[in-house]
């Protein structure tokens, strides 16, 4: 597995950790304060409580996980299961959220 | 200090990014639609169904989730270190942060088990005076499906990490080190999708 080293010792870009994992923190707490207040209607809060974890979610993948620095075959690989994932549950949506099927 | 066995090295398949590497990410791609699927049919149903899953969310202890969150995320800290170490040929260091990311993980599902265990005994919860099995309910058995699979992978990723702190003594594991940190993250970004939508929304 030497070739698996050799690759691997090529790139150490700096990355400042600690900042990210401060971050990730932040955010942390801000998900759970804005779960505690109402903000009016369900799909808000859904809504919010989503944007944040997807932001925590990109820090973790373009800094813990190096997408940042890699090369963008990589990014496309690694993006495309999130958009797949997407239309699969949204294409869902117009039957069993917007539907006349209600789940006995 | 002893060397691998020679190998041929395999042609990378994307010349700048080792086999390893590529195939972690491919695999984690099909893990991305796993999660996704599991967490897709809950926010799918529950949106349309509403009702069916009333009542019960507020029965889970969403500050010991907190904390879990914390830990894990703390978790890939170490992980990302662990790596950077190991690029840096810093074995001990190295081989430190992997403990440290083990033991994480391990906390996080003695956690789990504590979790579970109040739940799954008869007479702690009125609302459920037989105890809360996934039969109970939609949510329910929402909760322990996702929770549960999600818990068994980190348990998948605990095992490998322990081999790579034994691993690490006798020889170079800075890319499977990496490519076990690809995991990690993994495991703890699905976490961070998991922890707001099950708990606290």
């Amino acid at each position: 597995m030497s070739d698996v080293a050799d690759h691997a010792h090529g790139e150490h870009p700096v990355v400042p950790y600690g900042l990210i994992f401060g971050a990730l923190m932040v955010m942390t707490v801000i998900t759970v304060a804005a779960s505690r207040v109402d903000l009016g209607g369900k799909g808000l809060n859904v809504g919010l409580a989503l944007l944040i974890a997807s932001i925590k979610g990109g820090l973790v993948m373009a800094y813990f996980m190096h997408l940042k620095f890699e090369q963008r075959i990589i990014v496309g690989i690694a993006m495309l299961p999130f958009l797949l994932a997407g239309v699969l549950v949204l294409a869902l949506f117009p039957d069993i959220v917007f539907g006349q099927f209600p789940i006995r | 200090m002893s060397h691998a066995p020679a190998v041929d090295p395999v042609e990378p398949a994307i010349t700048t990014v080792f086999n390893g590497k590529l195939a972690m990410w491919l695999f984690l791609c099909s893990e991305v639609m796993f999660f996704s699927g599991l967490l897709g049919a809950y926010i799918t149903l529950r949106l349309g169904n509403p009702v069916m899953f009333e009542g019960d969310q507020h029965l889970l202890n969403w500050k010991l989730a907190a904390f879990n969150t914390v830990l894990l995320i703390a978790s890939s800290l170490t992980m990302a270190l662990a790596v950077l170490a190991g690029q840096k040929k810093e074995t001990s260091k190295q081989r430190m942060y992997l403990l440290l990311t083990a033991l994480g993980g391990t906390l996080f599902l003695c956690l789990k088990a504590f979790e579970y265990s109040s739940k799954l005994t008869p007479g702690h919860y009125p609302e459920y005076p037989a105890g809360i099995f996934p039969s109970t309910s939609i949510f329910f058995a929402f909760y322990y499906t996702i929770t549960g699979v999600h818990a068994f992978h980190i348990l998948c990723g605990v095992i490998p990490i322990l081999g790579l702190w034994k691993a690490a003594k006798n020889r170079d594991v800075s890319g499977e080190t990496e490519m076990v940190g690809l995991y990690w993250h993994f495991v703890d970004l699905a976490w961070i999708f998991l922890f707001p939508m099950l708990y606290l929304i």
